[in-house]
Order: structure tokens, then sequence, then C-alpha cells
């Protein structure tokens, strides 16, 4: 079970595949929208789709809203569900996300925990791992 | 604590420093150390408890032109690179201490961001190279905060027309 992680710093996506592991994905890390994508298409060729994206905002080269934008746009990826990891916290940047695609948000800073919930409730961690 | 302001728009009109403290303990809570407390203190650390300073930089964009800068000393930004990679302390390297430097002067700038008015953007962190604290002059709000024996200093000021180099261009002078 794939989960993709993409933040421009490394110690963020090292945190968040930190979390994920233990709770059964395994992580494959982008630095930006653009290395994602391309993570994306070897993956889909290696029939090993994501069920999960973690995608911060503020990115060089692509941002995590035209990333989020990108996935939705292709129907291979339309299962991968998709959650921003941003400190874009204001309602407005919330609403853009969700319009865009994006299945959940979660606001940095945030906790293990908080993360697992949100997971619990997409539906990708079973309640007896998550809590 | 902030300082007055001149003829400039005042931030601490805008940008109260207690908010500043919280949302930066916060973000230290989270991702660097929970067990030891972020602390506010009351006197803004000389240069003498910042040596060879790491220092975070963000802009915020907007109707309030705002950079956000987080510095610590060297010694402790290696530490906090460690512990937000999870890496022994002979471990960290010069582009984990950039990278942890710069991730946490995001968030607290980012969340600094949404306590604005709407309409402000948030540019991408960059870190400085060594040996330029950011100033505590007139119109700056400041926040000064313990970590342990560590001090943190961040500071709100009004945004000037520098290029600040990412981070990959100071590797060597951060080595």
């Amino acid at each position: 079970m794939h989960a993709l992680v993409v933040d421009d710093s490394r110690a963020m996506r090292r945190i968040v595949s930190s979390i994920l592991s233990p709770l059964g994905f395994t992580p494959v890390e982008a630095d930006h929208g653009a290395t994602a994508l391309a993570e994306l298409e070897r993956l889909t060729a290696d029939g090993q789709v994501p069920v999960l994206a973690c995608v911060d905002w503020n990115m060089p080269v692509m941002d995590g809203l035209q990333l989020v934008s990108a996935i939705r746009a292709d129907r291979r990826w339309r299962d991968v569900t998709l959650m921003m990891v941003t400190t874009e916290s204001e309602h407005s940047q919330i609403v853009r996300a969700l319009a865009a695609g994006a299945h959940e948000y979660l606001i940095k800073p945030f906790t293990a925990d908080a993360m697992a919930d949100k997971l619990r409730y997409l539906g990708l961690v079973p309640a007896a791992v998550a809590s | 604590m902030s300082t007055a302001t001149g003829d400039l728009p005042a931030l601490a009109d805008h940008v109260d420093p207690a908010v500043v403290v919280e949302l930066t303990q916060a973000v230290w809570a989270s991702f660097v150390d929970a067990e030891v407390e972020l602390l506010e203190r009351w006197d803004v650390p000389g240069a003498d408890e910042l040596p060879d300073p790491v220092v975070g930089r963000v802009d915020i964009v907007g109707a309030l032109d705002a950079v956000v800068h987080v510095a610590l000393a060297g010694e402790a930004a290696r530490e906090l690179a460690a512990r937000m990679l999870g890496l022994g302390a002979d471990e960290v390297a010069v582009d984990d201490v950039l990278d942890a430097t710069g991730e946490i002067t995001n968030m607290v700038g980012g969340n600094l961001k949404a306590v604005l008015a709407d309409d402000h953007r948030l540019g991408l962190p960059a870190v400085t190279a060594p040996g330029l604290l950011p100033g505590t002059t007139s119109g700056e709000v400041v926040a000064a905060l313990q970590w342990g024996e560590h001090a943190v200093l961040v500071t709100v000021s009004h945004a000037e027309p520098v290029h600040l180099p990412r981070p990959t261009e100071h590797k060597d002078s951060l080595s």
C-alpha cells in the first residue's frame, strides 16, 4: 500500500513517512509536484498506484494545488486519496484545495495522532491501528 | 514583547507578539521537542547567545508585507535538525540543518500569515548565511524564547527588497 509524500522539506517528508510506515503504508517521497507526477507515473507503470498522497502546498517548480489538479485530471489516479498537509490554514485556502479535488486537509503543525485520525476517517487505516 | 514603530505602518497593530510565541511553541512541540517546552523569555538574546547563527527567513506578501526570521545558534540548529530527522547529533549534515531551519521558519510564517487579513501569500523559506542575525530595530515585533539551554529569536519586520539565496547556495559557508 504505497503513499506518496510530497514536500520540499526533507525533514517534513521524513516526519510524515515515519507516521505512515507503522500504519502499513510504504512511503514514496517527492520534493515537489513535478517529481511527484514522475513518481506516480513510475508506480503506475509498475502496477502500484498509491492509495494516498500527502501533499504540501508551497513548493518550488509545481505547487501542491497544481499537483492536486493534475492528479484529479487523470482518470488513472481517480482512486488516489489526496490529503493536503500544509501551513495554508485560511478557510479560503482549504476551500480552494477541496474544490481542486483534495479529500482532506491537515494543517502544520500537526501530531501523529491527528494524521492517523484523518486516515482513519478516510477509511485508509483500520480503527484499531489508528487509535 | 514588541518595539515601537516609527513612520512605517505599525506591525504591532497587526501582529501580536503573544501569538508569535504561541504558534512557535506549537511548532516546537509538534516537531522538535515535546519534552522540553519552548518558553517565552523577556530579554532578547545577544549575539553571544547565538554563536554561528543559523537564520531562517520567509516572506509574507500582501497588504502587510512582512518578513519572518527564526534565528538560533548553529549548535541549536544542528540539534533541531537531529530531532526533526530522527538522527544522531553526529549524523546531521549541513543540508539537514538548512532544511530543518527552513521548515520551522515556514511553519511559523505560514501560521502567522493565517492570523493576518486574507489575501496574504507566503513565500518559500530560505536560510541566510551564518553571521547575519536579523536586526531588532524599531518597528519589529520580537519574540524571544528559550529551548533548554538554547535561545530562539523570532522577529517579524517590514519586508525589504533583498535577495536571499536558496539554502543550497549556502552549503559551503555553513559547513
